[in-house]
């Protein structure tokens, strides 16, 4: 009779891979969202991302910076990937329950949620009108806050020529905003007179 | 020191004062700035906005179990091309040496002999450099043991598939009368050779084998 110890199956921990990639994925989920403007892309995108890490687990040991590193695959694989793919804005009922307003909104009276609102769904439509670059730019350290060293990492792309990249971007932004009335945002004499 | 900075180099600077990712010196200078200039002041409030907004984007939840999914697949996935891996190494080196075959089958008697055994010199393993290798410790019982203690020490030229910090582990496990089979997944971190430790214990008896391992390149 053979037996098989079962010490490996009762007691393997959670390997270092996995932990050290654990905390990563569903920031890596967000990043893959943004680009592709899809939920069920952003899995896929995501889940090849760590089909291609598992085999480089070694390497990712001797990484510091996890974050950059991680997401510097994803966009790697992004742009020779996926970015070929139509970008469609997301829809309603892949949002869920508006949970990033209703986090922001919780600090806001009704009136100025409402035109929070307004303003998240008209910075939608001129960050749908930015070049890819400048979108990507706008996305990645406005949106989901990563540093401009971060960026320098996982774009690939001199901090100097980042800096006036995302100057750039952001001009751009602001002029398609002005542009666009309802979202030119309140004076402050305004506010401060009502 | 800072010189003297006008409104458009201010304003240029806001989403940064907003981010705080301003140095103490220029933060304290813009600050003082907005407080004096209207029209700044003006655009640091559009500038918050803006940023607030950005930040409130939505964007759709993670499926729930997502993670742990794909966590489970990239490792299935990476598993399968392994085996396929060193199905490959073997049936390429099948013709040549059955010495070389992945599982390695050592056996040893417990329950035999004098409390402190050794056993006879083995075989080396050979472990490709970067590769993994299933070596199985075969562990003959003449009869079911229960509180068994383990040891396994590994050589500096490997380490455990997924575990690469584990260098030295023990457990207590039991054994089923016949052959106990240990499998370790090793990978090649060193070209060198070494030797692997395994230790069995079981009241007074102790059983150890010492596995020769050498890692080397593999074409």
């Amino acid at each position: 009779m053979t037996a098989i110890l079962s010490f490996w199956a009762k007691s393997t921990p959670k390997s270092d891979f996995e932990q050290r990639i654990s905390p990563h994925i569903e920031p890596l989920f967000r990043l893959a969202c943004r680009l592709t403007n899809d939920p069920l892309d952003a899995e896929e995108l995501v889940q090849e991302v760590l089909v291609k890490l598992y085999p480089r687990r070694h390497e990712l040991e001797q990484i510091e910076q996890v974050r950059p590193w991680v997401s510097r695959v994803l966009y790697r694989m992004f742009v020779d990937k996926w970015r070929r793919r139509r970008l469609e804005p997301l829809n309603e009922s892949e949002l869920g329950e508006d949970q990033d307003l209703d986090r922001e909104g919780d600090q806001l009276s009704p009136e100025d949620y409402l035109q929070m609102r307004t303003e998240v769904s008209d910075v939608q439509d001129a960050l749908d009108q930015l070049s890819e670059e400048h979108r990507t730019l706008i996305l990645m350290h406005d949106v989901e806050g990563y540093t401009l060293v971060e960026l320098e990492t996982i774009l690939e792309v001199p901090l100097g020529t980042l800096k006036s990249r995302v100057h750039r971007a952001r001009a751009r932004l602001r002029k398609l905003l002005t542009a666009h009335k309802s979202v030119e945002p309140f004076p402050v004499e305004k506010r401060v007179s009502r | 020191m800072i010189t003297t900075m006008h409104c458009v180099e201010i304003q240029n600077l806001l989403p940064e004062l907003i981010r705080g990712e301003l140095s103490p010196a220029i933060d304290g200078y813009v600050q003082s700035h907005l407080s004096n200039c209207r029209g700044c002041g003006s655009v640091q409030v559009r500038e918050q906005h803006l940023q607030r907004s950005l930040r409130a984007l939505p964007v759709p939840p993670m499926a729930e179990g997502f993670p742990a999914r794909a966590l489970r697949h990239a490792r299935g996935v990476e598993r399968e091309a392994s085996r396929l891996s060193q199905l490959r190494r073997m049936g390429r080196v099948s013709a040549m040496a059955a010495s070389v075959l992945v599982v390695c089958g050592i056996a040893f008697m417990l329950g035999r002999g004098s409390a402190e055994t050794e056993t006879p010199p083995q075989v080396a393993v050979s472990v490709p450099l970067g590769g993994a290798q299933m070596v199985a410790l075969k562990i003959d019982a003449p009869h079911a043991f229960e509180h068994v203690e383990f040891e396994v020490r590994l050589p500096d030229n490997v380490a455990l598939e997924d575990q690469p910090k584990l260098r030295e582990f023990a457990w207590s496990g039991t054994l089923q009368a016949g052959v106990n089979v240990l499998s370790l997944p090793l990978v090649g971190i060193k070209e060198a050779g070494g030797q692997l430790v395994a230790r069995v214990k079981y009241g007074s008896t102790e059983k150890s084998l010492h596995i020769p391992l050498t890692v080397s390149v593999q074409s």
